[in-house]
């Protein structure tokens, strides 16, 4: 039996990932020219409001699980491609290939989800202010609105929110591109075996 | 097989539990549930009970990088007219009381209306307050028309008052501070801005 390349590629791809995620978020959200900069990330998420860094605790801890998790789906792969012949390699395959998937696909849901949230709670906190529904698209730019009737003076005031994925989380759709052939790699070679058998 | 298998599921609960547990129950052992979904330094603010005690307001400003004692109005030190350039400059006595954040004023421009005469004043450059300064910072204005713009800056150092002077009005401000973006149509009268001193 061959080894499974794909496999140790997406495991390198995947410690690149976590270590990318320290130095560069998944996604950033900046509000007007650094005043609140949202820093998304499965592994380390932070909040920077006027130069402040704050972390939630809750979701400190499931960053670092998720990290945690990562790695361990890595060196899962990394065993499975040293000894791919070995019995209990099927599991570490299917222990490790399912990870980055998971993991991009959970970050998704949870960054559309909180950007709705967002502007739901920022509309019913000031009625003042007319934040956009989803509060900034995925990628790209939107602009949050106060009402004059904030001002004694007739003003429009306009804050722009600009989003962007950075090269952290393409990274992660990589690992989890290679993982999925990593795993349709393992067919093939599940396949071809048992045509050398027969 | 069962034992790769179980111990692959241990991994998972280990990665999960163990960071949840590190940080929770610290928070739940004290009975401080708000402290898991609050950054420290917010938490700090609220008290050790919860939310509703009262802490000073000094303390609250500085958890949120501002100086207390930097609010402070702009102060005017003097505004000049170069003929040679048609450059105007504002010299303002400025306090940032942001501690770790800089301000950017990236554009500012008005539109000075005396009865026959419409031209706009725009800054030139943007001027930046570095995180807790205090100092004079120059502003300078430039016009299509500079000598309209030498005019109004010697009405406004009270150089020479043409009988129109009283009824010079200002619109079209546009301030883009730190990507805050205040559009003012109508400022008044510059007598009316300038109250006393006029």
């Amino acid at each position: 039996m061959g080894r499974n390349w794909f496999a140790l590629i997406a495991s390198i791809f995947m410690f690149a990932t976590v270590v990318s995620s320290l130095f560069s978020p998944w996604w950033k959200m900046q509000v007007g020219s650094d005043i609140v900069t949202v820093n998304a990330d499965p592994f380390f998420t932070s909040f920077n409001i006027l130069g402040v860094s704050y972390i939630v605790p809750i979701i400190f801890a499931l960053n670092v699980g998720t990290a945690a998790l990562f790695i361990a789906s890595g060196i899962a792969l990394i065993v499975y491609t040293v000894k791919p012949a070995e019995s209990y390699s099927k599991y570490l395959l299917s222990f490790g290939w399912k990870r980055p998937l998971h993991v991009i696909v959970g970050f998704i849901c949870i960054l559309v989800l909180s950007l709705y949230a967002m502007s739901i709670a920022v509309n019913a906190i000031a009625p003042d202010i007319t934040a956009p529904t989803p509060i900034a698209p995925l990628v790209g730019s939107s602009t949050i609105r106060l009402s004059s009737s904030i001002l004694n003076i007739h003003a429009e005031v306009a804050i722009t929110t600009t989003t962007t994925f950075t090269h952290s989380f393409f990274l992660g759709v990589a690992a989890a591109a290679l993982s999925i052939a990593a795993r349709m790699y393992h067919h093939r070679m599940l396949s071809a075996g048992n045509a050398e058998k027969a | 097989m069962d034992r790769v298998k179980w111990g692959l599921r241990a991994i998972t609960s280990i990665c999960i539990l163990i960071p949840l547990s590190c940080v929770l129950v610290p928070y739940i052992l004290t009975s401080d549930f708000l402290g898991i979904f609050l950054p420290p330094q917010l938490r700090r603010l609220t008290g050790s009970v919860g939310l509703g005690q009262a802490s000073d307001l000094n303390s609250i400003l500085s958890v949120l990088g501002i100086n207390p004692s930097g609010f402070k109005m702009p102060r005017f030190v003097g505004l000049t007219f170069d003929d040679s350039t048609g450059i105007a400059t504002l010299k303002l006595d400025i306090t940032n009381p942001l501690m770790h954040q800089r301000i950017t004023i990236n554009q500012f421009s008005f539109t000075v209306r005396n009865g026959t005469q419409l031209f706009t004043v725009q800054l030139r450059e943007r001027v930046i307050a570095e995180a807790n300064h205090t100092g004079v910072l120059s502003f300078s204005f430039s016009s299509a028309n500079s000598d309209a713009l030498r005019i109004l800056v010697d009405i406004i150092n009270g150089v020479e008052r043409p009988a129109y002077a009283e009824d010079i009005q200002l619109c079209d401000l546009y301030i883009d501070i730190n990507g805050i973006v205040v559009q003012v149509s109508d400022l008044g009268k510059l007598r009316e801005l300038f109250g006393g001193s006029w």
